[in-house]
């Protein structure tokens, strides 16, 4: 075995000298274009995926080269990958499959990333090869043993060394800007810019740009720990997120509940979600939460990275980005066709399969995904859901790039409701079932998404940027959820009471929307500074139609109205986003973003007349409102050392209003966020060890809280947040991938609403902790992925991971504590070949937990004599769930 | 790395440490009926000497708004959950259960006697501890110059609504501290059944004189109990004052 091993993991590609590079940190040290272009710096691997040496042709001890030509996008990415010299088709296969699944630190010129093309060769030898000879320049830090890539033999080719003969001769003519691109500084154990005849190294930019840090709190996660543990739903890959945790309380078709650095986000309140920067997926003045944001309509094997920056420093960030914003990135690195079919605990079965065509863009995919589940429990939490998403880019007349996408998501689940921790505690009812009661097991919800995107992107050769995208979306939703059990009257026919406080929600919202930018290139005002300006524009209109009922189960009749309303709202939102360059070591981002939003609101059921008064109008209430948000944003960063760097950051945010808590010309009230924060990240290269540390603060003008009587958000005044991230990531072997974080917040309430006559004793006091909100989160990722060893001539490859998630006790209203929550994901799988075997477990440690806990008064007839004291409850979190996956890459 | 994390580690548990509380800290403590035992009193001529009195009591809910109404008052802040029966010709205090509740200012309170009309239920019951099926149960006699007649009133207090307490709200001045050790509930039956004309049952020497629901001295004596003369609430600290 060892002899196998040995044979084939030597025989892959230069991973070893291209690892030891420097990653994408201010890029210092990035290898540098010959004279004539001092400014440009070239490509160097982050990421690197070992070619694997055909096994059929070990027998033949075949010593072969394949060049590949690579595009480095702007982003990082490989954008298009060629055979520039042929090894044989199967070594071919095996250098572009690896190549594909690198990543980059862009090429550079002037700072700016540009794209760029190299050559990278894959050497493939039977037999170990000799060590990795390291051009002067190059990074020298020894490549790990397990590489199964080595350079050819033999020194490293200089500088000014002339390609063999079956390469092409690099081009020494002038092109179309007058700048001479030479030959560059690197050896053939490195991949090397090579100016094609005709090619200069430097071509227009294809895919989307992987925008600038905006702070220390400026998170990207990329597969290598979004792999870690098991995400059965998109929004469990924000788990791996500092301060982030995702739970679902509502049942599989519900949004996600999301908590961010001290923010109960809720369904999406406070995080603008948008996908490939472009599709918004928050949902203005939703009937079940301002902000819904139900992430389900991506599938999780198609996001390839997450940005996710908490705070407000970024003036492309636009509505709801209060507590922060996430951007899903899309794409599959690993092309060809791959299905995977899962089942488990509960009478899980999913199916996923995912096409992504050899040759194309990542970004060009087609993804689909079913998936049903009868639930934990006694049968109240079955569900059945279907996406699917599509993509393509393609390339345009005019040096444009274009991209379409395409989702569409449906789901239907049953829904099993809260539990009073009181019933639990004298077993009246288990932790994981469902209130016996008929409305109890009425709770269900559907909801549907199709959304479909056009950007186009052109950037030109002095770096100047220009992009735009039109979205359009249509999503429903439909609800039945009962918190209270047996507590509300009819308003409009008093003497109804006690039918069950089934709470039907509809929303129905019809969406498009656009937006536009256009960078500048960069202006050299002086030897010491440079300058940029990015200018943009974005637009959104919906229409939406929305109804809160009553019903009574199982007929479902209704028995009160509450909201019967037609909302049309408009957001239009322009920034300006200035870069300066203070030398080297300083650079300060920021601008103004300002947003007007206008509602017009047909609210049906307003002016209601009370049932002991004589009618002397109709009911209805219609009004428009409309206003204006202005949010400064500012982010310094200066590098006193090169490992280190610094950052402050200042923003204002805003999440626009619920439309029908506004009255009639009311300026739409935003809630502001101020959002503070120091920090800085140190980046230990030799162990390839990154840390972060951040310092916080938030300030928001009006916060919401879950109200379960109306099953939707209430505001409950202004909040203050402070506290500390530390997120350490390191990745110091190959195939090791490890990142650990954890925040600290103290959140509190500043002022909250006075006593009412209707709310005479609130949950909330001045300067108490914000409840629902975990003081402390800690979240570790860790993964390994390695080659063992070879059954029946395929390579075996293993892979295994976990994640694992503590909330400290979190505060909840009237002195209580929620119980803190620990809870364990673990994936293990091993590929051989075509095939691959795993088996993922969610709550690996089956520990028993709330998923949420709310506060507030109930009746579910479980004693003689009712209680109206705000009570506990709860929604169980998903006990231990094993899936088994069998996958085929095809 | 390890002195950062040296300097870190304090910040970190300060923070963690200095987390306020959320709102009104939870209290219990006994509920207690303390009026002194009544078996005789005097209505303008007449004098009625009890032999039994009986009155169901509870639950009751106290709530921070001027009214309890449930319409009004959607979350108590304390609460009574239990139904009983006091004698009010006994000696000494009666035990009514346990105040569970939250500390803070209590206005207002809604409660039962013994009969009910909870959600989801579709019309009123009497509770198994209400005397004979009914919020109040009085037997004695009536005298005047020389004459007498018994009487038996059988005092039914419903709720009006479904959801609602039988007695929507009645004033409460109060305020419940984590040093608030009991609640005492005081109500005078001598009050509420001043109410009957007992003068006119003895001018027509009807003997028992029965007071039933639908009777106008029914409806009087329901009056006072809801109205004029509901219970009283008092929140005591500390030791509870000795009983006069």
């Amino acid at each position: 075995m060892r002899f196998v091993l040995s044979r084939w993991s030597h025989a892959v590609a230069l991973a070893a000298a291209l690892l030891a590079t420097r990653p994408a940190f201010a890029q210092p040290e990035a290898p540098k274009a010959p004279a004539g272009q001092a400014n440009v710096t070239l490509p160097t691997v982050v990421e690197h995926v070992d070619a694997v040496y055909p096994p059929d042709k070990l027998a033949q001890g075949i010593d072969t080269t394949v060049e590949v030509l690579v595009t480095v996008e702007r982003n990082g990415t490989v954008g298009d990958a060629q055979i520039a010299v042929s090894g044989g088709e199967a070594f071919d296969d095996a250098a572009l499959a690896a190549v594909r699944r690198w990543r980059f630190s862009p090429a550079t010129r002037d700072g700016v990333p540009i794209r760029a093309r190299i050559r990278v060769p894959f050497h493939f030898a039977p037999e170990p090869h000799p060590p990795v000879a390291v051009p002067p320049g190059a990074p020298t830090d020894t490549p790990p043993p397990d590489a199964g890539a080595a350079p050819p033999p033999g020194p490293p080719a200089p500088a000014d060394k002339p390609p063999p003969a079956d390469k092409p001769r690099p081009d020494k003519h002038t092109h179309s800007h007058g700048e001479q691109p030479a030959e560059l500084d690197s050896g053939l154990a490195l991949p090397h810019a090579v100016a094609e005849p005709g090619k200069p190294i430097e071509i227009h930019v294809q895919g989307r740009p992987n925008p600038p840090r905006r702070g220390a709190s400026d998170f990207r996660l990329g597969r290598a720990v979004l792999d870690s543990a098991p995400r059965p739903t998109t929004a469990d890959l924000l788990k791996s997120a500092p301060g982030f945790h995702v739970m679902r309380p509502e049942g599989d078709a519900v949004a996600q509940r999301v908590y961010l650095r001290g923010f109960d986000a809720d369904h999406g309140q406070d995080i603008q979600f948008t996908v490939g920067g472009t599709i918004p997926i928050n949902q203005p003045s939703h009937v079940h939460g301002q902000g819904y944001a139900d992430l389900n309509v991506l599938i999780p094997e198609t996001v390839r990275s997450v940005r996710v920056l908490e705070g407000v420093y970024d003036p492309h960030q636009g509505d709801f980005a209060v507590a922060g914003s996430v951007d899903f990135d899309l794409g599959v690195e690993e092309r060809g066709v791959r299905a995977t079919a899962s089942y488990g605990s509960f009478n899980t079965k999913r199916l996923v399969a995912v096409f992504a065509p050899a040759g194309q863009s990542e970004e060009t995919f087609g993804a689909a995904v079913v998936r049903t589940t009868d639930g934990f429990g006694d049968g109240v939490r079955g569900s059945l859901s279907g996406g699917f998403t599509g993509q393509y880019r393609f390339e345009l007349p005019g040096d444009l790039s274009a991209l379409v996408h395409l989702s569409a998501y449906g789901a239907r689940s049953s829904v099993a409701g809260v539990l009073r921790r009181d019933d639990i505690d004298r077993r009246r009812v288990d932790f994981y079932d469902a209130y016996p009661d008929t409305s109890a097991r009425s709770q269900s919800a559907a909801a549907t998404r199709t959304q479909a995107s056009v950007s186009l992107q052109r950037t030109g050769d002095d770096n100047s940027e220009a992009s735009f995208g039109l979205w359009g979306a249509y999503a429903t939703y439909r609800s039945r959820l009962n918190f209270t059990g047996y507590t509300q009257r009819s308003r409009l026919r008093p003497t109804w009471a006690g039918r069950g406080d089934l709470i039907e929600q509809s929303n129905d919202d019809g969406g498009f929307g656009a937006r536009a930018s256009y960078r500048t290139r960069r202006y050299e005002a002086a030897s010491w500074l440079k300058a940029q300006l990015t200018l943009g524009a974005d637009a959104e209109a919906h229409s939406i139609e929305q109804a809160q009922n009553l019903l009574e189960a199982p007929q479902n009749e209704t028995w009160d109205r509450r909201v019967d309303a037609t909302i049309r709202s408009l957001r239009i939102g322009a920034f300006a986003d200035a870069l300066f360059t203070f030398s080297r070591w300083a650079r300060l981002r920021g601008g103004l973003r300002a947003d007007l939003i206008s509602f017009d609101i047909d609210d049906r059921l307003g002016n209601q007349i009370p049932a002991f008064r004589e009618e002397t109008h109709f009911v209805g209430y219609r009004r428009t409102a409309a206003g204006i948000a202005w949010g400064p944003r500012a982010t310094l960063e200066v590098d006193p050392l090169p490992s280190l760097r610094l950052f402050a950051a200042y923003g204002r945010g805003y999440r626009s209003p619920q439309a029908r808590q506004l009255e009639e010309g009311e300026q739409a009230p935003f809630a502001t966020v101020h959002s503070y924060e120091a920090g800085a990240r140190f980046q230990y290269e030799r162990a390839r060890l990154s840390a972060t540390l951040v310092a916080y603060e938030t300030r928001l003008s009006y916060d919401l809280a879950f109200d379960a009587e109306e099953g939707r958000l209430e505001r409950i005044g202004p909040t203050t947040r402070r506290g500390l991230v530390a997120y350490l990531q390191a990745n110091p072997l190959s195939g090791f991938n490890a990142s650990i974080s954890a925040t600290f917040v103290r959140a509190t309430l500043d002022s909250p609403p006075p006593p009412t006559p209707e709310n005479p004793s609130p949950p909330y006091v001045e300067g108490q902790s914000l409840p629902f909100v975990p003081p402390v989160v800690v979240r570790t990722d860790v993964s390994y992925r390695k080659t063992f060893g070879t059954f029946l001539g395929k390579p075996l490859v293993a892979r295994a991971g976990y994640g694992a998630t503590f909330l400290s006790p979190r505060p909840l209203p009237y002195a209580q504590e929620a119980r803190p929550v620990f809870v364990v994901d673990a994936s293990l799988g091993l590929r051989r070949d075509f095939v691959e075997i795993g088996v993922d477990a969610t709550n690996l440690f089956n520990a028993r937990y709330a998923d949420t806990e709310y506060v507030f008064v109930s009746d579910w007839r479980t004693s003689d004599i009712p209680s109206y004291l705000p009570a506990r409850h709860i929604s169980a979190g998903s006990p231990l769930t094993i899936l088994g996956n069998l996958t085929f890459h095809l | 790395m390890r002195c950062l994390l040296r300097s870190f580690l304090p910040f970190v548990l300060v923070l963690a440490g200095c987390g306020t509380g959320t709102g009104q800290p939870d209290v219990s403590f006994p509920a207690l009926f303390v009026s002194a035992p009544t078996n005789e009193f005097v209505v303008d001529d007449v004098t009625v000497t009890l032999d039994e009195a009986r009155v169901a009591f509870g639950p009751a809910y106290f709530c921070a708004s001027a009214s309890g109404s449930a319409t009004l008052c959607d979350a108590a802040v304390g609460e009574i959950r239990r139904v009983t029966t006091i004698d009010v010709l006994g000696e000494g205090e009666t035990p009514l259960g346990t105040y569970a509740g939250f500390a803070g200012d209590v206005r207002s309170a809604s409660y039962d006697y013994g009969i009910h009309w909870f959600l989801p239920e579709q019309e009123a019951q009497a509770s198994p501890e209400a005397p004979g099926g009914h919020s109040a149960r009085v037997r004695g006699v009536a005298s005047r110059a020389g004459t007498s007649v018994r009487f038996e009133a059988d005092i039914d207090v419903a709720p009006l609504f479904r959801g609602q307490r039988a007695v929507p709200t009645t004033k409460v001045e109060g305020t419940v501290t984590e040093a608030t050790s009991r609640i005492e509930v005081r109500f005078d039956v001598a009050s509420w059944f001043s109410a009957v004309d007992f003068a006119a049952a003895l001018d027509m020497g009807a003997d028992p004189f029965v007071v039933g629901p639908g009777a106008r001295d029914h409806d009087a004596v329901v009056i006072r109990m809801v109205s004029t003369h509901p219970p009283s609430f008092a929140f005591v600290e500390g030791e509870a004052p000795a009983a006069p």
